[in-house]
């Protein structure tokens, strides 16, 4: 088997990473990017830190990866005459689903900085099922919440009752100079 | 596989150093990071929430989110919520900002709304702080609600003359206007006659503010108004009025109360078309009341 063709991609603070053309074009943006040939010397992504990309790029490489196997694992049932390997198969599939299922709960299990940092680059690289994934996450913290809860939560301020804005503002005046 | 381990150590290596947000950790404030992230991003968090009572909290959180549910048409989320009750009427009773602007978030159809009334118990003042309805709130829901015909303001007293002027701009359907001890100034009046060509029936009360201007910019500019009733305004004279009945040929009916020192109580309508009877009319009564 040729071994799989590799990208180049080029976080903001110029760190680069290789992947596979498949785990890459996880990415609407770097697909688009690849069909326009634009990938010489490496695909620039100003708006992703390397930070941030290693995480995304773990996840593109594992569903990558677990959509790779998934498909020669349906290619091997189709090719396969007898009953037996394509049950064998199907539960190999089964065991990849829960895997992955349960690779996406890990990961997602950040603190709330990197949660929005992710959920940022999966919008712009649009990853969808990634940026999902991170929604999904963040709208748990909401969910069943009053809104008092929601600002504890996040640390939003209640801007619905101007003189306290004021206030709070005048009080923490140092923390904006 | 090669990738993997490049990338292992690329992110090993990148962990070491602080970077983004994570410089504002030393800080002793709660940092409102969420709000960092671009609207798109905040939207389709939202879209996650399938629960309307959710999206109706998150509304309630600041003004930013609220804007963002608001803009948002009704087929971004799951079919499931389009098939909801049809309100014509948006009518709530001690009504701060935050729960003005749920009650809007979570209306679908909100073009259908035609109906505003929002009224609060008798209060002597506004405390400073307390939660309290502003004129960023009217703002709101006026730009939500296009189509109002029917606008009603009771013991508003934290909105400013302002409200008026968003209800003038935003509401050009308006065909009925009722504010009851709360801002209105003849700026303000004189704008909802020039804008809302369709007004048909006023009602005012406990306005220290308004004077005989307005009337004149009733007549000049409200000429379908049918129905006038004002109360506690002690600017206007019976003069004035006189002349606003003499010039507006729809005017059918006029209420007045506790418009002079004394307390009186005036319902007139308009028995013929000549304006010379009402004229009569309400002289004769105003005699007799005294």
């Amino acid at each position: 088997m040729a071994s799989p063709a590799m990208v180049t991609l080029i976080s903001s603070d110029d760190a680069r990473f290789e992947v596979t053309e498949a785990a890459a074009t996880m990415s609407q943006t770097i697909r688009h990017m690849i069909e326009d040939g634009c990938t010489d010397g490496g695909i620039p992504l100003p708006n992703v830190p390397a930070r941030t990309l290693a995480k995304v790029l773990e996840y593109c490489n594992k569903h990558a990866a677990a959509t790779a196997a998934e498909s020669s694992a349906a290619g091997g049932a189709a090719a396969g005459s007898d009953s037996g390997s394509s049950s064998s198969a199907d539960s190999a599939g089964k065991d990849d689903g829960v895997d992955l299922a349960s690779f996406d709960k890990a990961f997602v299990e950040v603190d709330t900085d990197t949660l929005y940092d992710l959920l940022l680059a999966a919008n712009y690289l649009d990853v969808k099922t990634l940026l999902d994934l991170c929604c999904q996450k963040v709208a748990d913290m909401i969910r069943g919440k009053t809104p008092e809860q929601i600002r504890q939560t996040f640390g939003i301020k209640n801007d619905f009752s101007p003189e306290e804005e004021e206030k709070i503002r005048k009080e923490n005046q140092w923390a904006f100079e | 596989m090669k990738q993997s381990s490049c990338l292992g150590t690329a992110f090993q290596s990148c962990q070491k150093v602080p970077l983004g947000p994570s410089m504002y950790q030393s800080r002793v404030l709660p940092q409102d990071l969420i709000n960092t992230l671009p609207e798109a991003c905040i939207a389709e968090i939202f879209r996650h929430l399938e629960n309307c009572k959710d999206r109706e909290s998150c509304a309630s959180v600041c003004w930013r989110w609220a804007d963002i549910l608001v803009s948002q048409r009704p087929d971004f989320w799951s079919p499931f919520s389009v098939h909801q009750a049809v309100h014509r009427c948006l009518h709530l009773s001690d009504v701060d900002d935050a729960k003005l602007v749920a009650a809007v978030v979570g209306i679908h159809s909100r073009d259908v709304v035609t109906d505003l009334d929002l009224r609060n118990g008798p209060r002597e003042a506004v405390f400073a702080g307390a939660p309290q309805l502003t004129d960023s709130a009217i703002c709101f829901v006026t730009t939500a609600c296009r189509n109002l015909k029917s606008v009603c303001l009771v013991n508003c007293l934290s909105l400013t003359n302002k409200a008026a002027w968003i209800i003038a701009s935003n509401c050009p359907a308006l065909e009925n206007l009722m504010i009851l001890q709360s801002s209105i100034s003849d700026g303000d009046l004189s704008q909802v006659a020039k804008q809302c060509r369709n007004l048909k029936s006023l009602r005012i009360e406990r306005s220290l503010s308004i004077t005989e201007a307005s009337l004149r910019a009733l007549v000049q500019d409200a000429k379908r108004l049918e129905s006038l009733a004002l109360g506690s305004c002690p600017q206007i004279r019976e003069g004035a009025i006189l002349s606003l009945l003499i010039n507006q040929p729809y005017l059918d009916k006029l209420e007045l109360k506790c418009m002079m020192a004394g307390e009186s109580h005036w319902i007139g309508a308009r028995q013929s078309s000549a304006p010379i009877g009402i004229f009569a009319c309400f002289a004769s009564s105003l005699v007799s009341s005294w």
